[in-house]
């Protein structure tokens, strides 16, 4: 069974039953609780009719401890404890024979007509001012980014011409109109490339799938209709083949210090809030690995383009395997700004 | 829910595996989205009618799991990094970070690991407080949710039918939407959603996503795996534009036939695989 968990924590029970309670007044609660218990069960008779005080005293220190830490203890270990169980109570036996008895299992359908099945329209509002949808990071409306899944491992099997590829991107996003809004651009080594966005019309759409098209190859997409009536597109293409020879082999300090030095261009060039990610490790076979590192930051267009010429030129020993530009938005428009991940990828031998 | 509609499945496990005791499509007063999900009065509405509808099916709500709207989650396939699953699972939300301002104080986010790459799910924090608000108001009990497509793929592994090829392709169609999950060798490698207008031809669309996805098989497709509303017609447009082997999936499968309706096809029920595969999740916690 395929299980992901998004909800676990985030609402419980107790969370529910102390819901905009502070946890200052929570804790004052579970002492004040724990304090009421341990003086009902202290045998106060006892203490008070003499024996021998020291025992007392320690019995009763020891049964406060016992007494203020359970509560406690299981707040903390249970943070989730679901409620379900207790309520959890299925309908009888019989239901279910009825049921079966009766057609469909349960199964009514309310005025559902064939023609009415296919008029369900998204009423979509504008993607970008939506505090609870995602950035377009894939298909219409969605969500995929097929990130890495060029990167073969075969041989190296990594292609000294990825940067190439990827530099297009470049390119490509200067072919997008004024008119386009462009929500994300990402390509991959292989050469890849996915576009997603909004424009005002399927005219302009089609403007831009011809625009693109001296530069990529297999150029589709799809699109639907937005609530402000903007036309949200995903279109994806192909860069032209792409060939040459495999990545040359670095040691493990040539590729420290060429990581290095693409974190300096980086800077170089004027890219800001750089984030250079620990270096990854993919075995390729025969004492070779791949070793990935990812950059992130935020440019104009001209210093991303100077950062990926400075990458081209050690194409031979480090490539691009992908590329995600991510026009910066502010105030509902898009700025000259764009924000920039790219995964380096360097072939390391002596592992 | 998909558009206006909703599909209700509620199933009880018991010695006799699993037995339905509800399935339920009824009309909600508006297509649901994420507008409708976050406005206080929509969604109280939308959860009137779901508990409406369950009061009137008599449809167990006391666990019970949502399908995430397809604008709502966010799905990232990443080629996976040696070592444990505990770095393997850092580096995948370090990669998440990159993507989604505010990293884990604003998203809720979980990994899918498969062997050699991972599948990151991730959702506002504030999205998700809709569903269990709206399950709140609809006096519903524990309320969990899950991806459309892998709800489905569950739905077909739980009725025995999958994995059955190395290479296989799983699709749902609902009005407006599709959901589809690329698997190879048994695990997931690529899910696809897409949504379509009035006017744009859904086959056309679906046929697209499907060849696209197709690429993505390095090792081929052997089936294809559909299933929802009026399948019979779409799947066999779909057949002849992939050209691959086509089966309905249907997720009542190896349910008990005497607690099936003869009046039901395995392509109707298909309509409830993503609904049944929610259910089916609730029967596994």
């Amino acid at each position: 069974m395929i299980r992901i968990e998004l909800v676990y924590g985030r609402r419980s029970f107790l969370g529910n039953l102390f819901d905009g309670i502070s946890t200052v007044w929570l804790s004052v609660f579970l002492a004040v609780t724990a304090i009421l218990v341990a003086l009902y069960f202290i045998p106060f008779a006892d203490l008070f009719a003499g024996g021998e005080p020291l025992a007392v005293d320690e019995a009763v220190q020891r049964q406060n401890e016992k007494i203020a830490l359970a509560p406690v203890a299981s707040v903390q270990e249970n943070p989730a404890e679901p409620v379900a169980q207790e309520v959890a109570v299925l309908p009888p036996v019989e239901k279910a024979a009825a049921l079966g008895s009766a057609g469909v299992p349960g199964r009514v359908r309310e005025e559902v007509s064939s023609q009415e099945q296919r008029t369900a329209t998204q009423l979509r509002d504008n993607l970008k001012e939506s505090a609870l949808v995602l950035p377009p990071v894939g298909g219409p409306g969605v969500s995929v980014v097929a990130a890495d899944r060029a990167a073969p491992v075969a041989s190296t099997g990594i292609v000294a011409s990825y940067t190439t590829a990827c530099r297009a991107a470049v390119k490509v996003k200067s072919r997008v109109a004024a008119g386009v809004e462009l929500g994300l651009l990402s390509c991959r080594g292989g050469g890849e490339y996915e576009l997603s966005g909004t424009v005002a019309n399927s005219r302009a759409l089609t403007q831009l799938e011809q625009s693109l098209r001296g530069l990529l190859l297999d150029v589709s997409s799809s699109s639907s209709r937005e609530a402000g009536g903007r036309l949200y597109f995903f279109l994806s293409g192909r860069f032209a083949d792409i060939e040459g020879g495999e990545l040359a082999t670095v040691s493990p300090e040539q590729a420290r210090r060429l990581f290095a030095k693409v974190e300096h261009w980086a800077d170089q060039c004027g890219i800001d809030g750089i984030a250079f990610s620990k270096p990854t490790s993919t075995s390729l076979g025969a004492a070779q690995a791949r070793q990935r590192r990812r950059l992130v930051g935020t440019g104009s267009h001209a210093q991303i383009s100077t950062f990926l010429d400075r990458l081209r030129s050690v194409e031979e020993t480090a490539v691009l395997a992908e590329l995600i530009l991510n026009p910066v938005q502010s105030g509902g428009n898009s700025s000259a700004e764009t924000r920039l991940s790219a995964a380096i990828d360097i072939v390391v031998g002596g592992q | 829910m998909a558009g206006d509609r909703a599909w209700l499945v509620s199933l009880r496990g018991s010695r006799r595996g699993v037995e339905p005791l509800a399935m339920v499509e009824c009309r909600l007063p508006e297509a649901v989205d994420f507008a409708v999900l976050s406005d206080d009065q929509r969604r109280a509405e939308l959860a009137v009618a779901l508990a409406e509808a369950g009061e009137k099916y008599e449809v167990d709500f006391a666990n019970t799991c949502f399908a995430l709207d397809r604008n709502l989650v966010l799905l990232k396939h990443s080629l996976l990094v040696p070592g444990g699953q505990k770095a393997m699972r850092e580096h995948m939300l370090w990669e998440a970070e990159q993507f989604l301002e505010g990293g884990e104080d604003e998203f809720s986010m979980d990994c899918l690991l498969a062997s050699e790459w991972g599948l990151l799910v991730a959702i506002r924090h504030s999205a998700l407080d809709c569903y269990l608000d709206l399950g709140e108001e609809a006096g519903m009990g524990q309320v969990d949710v899950d991806v459309a497509a892998f709800a489905l793929y569950n739905a077909g592994e739980c009725c025995d039918m999958l994995p059955s090829a190395d290479g296989e392709l799983l699709v749902y169609r609902a009005p407006g939407e599709s959901h589809m999950l690329l698997m190879e060798d048994g695990e997931p490698l690529q899910v696809a959603v897409d949504g379509w207008g009035g006017e744009e031809d859904a086959d056309e669309i679906v046929a697209a996503a499907a060849q696209n996805l197709l690429r993505e098989a390095e090792g081929g497709i052997e089936r294809v795996w559909c299933a929802g509303l009026d399948v019979d017609e779409w799947s066999a447009k779909l057949a002849a534009e992939l050209d691959v082997e086509i089966s309905i999936l249907d997720p009542l499968a190896n349910v008990d036939e005497e607690l099936l309706s003869d009046e039901t096809t395995p392509s109707q029920r298909s309509a409830y695989a993503i609904a049944v595969g929610l259910a089916q999740r609730g029967l596994a916690s």
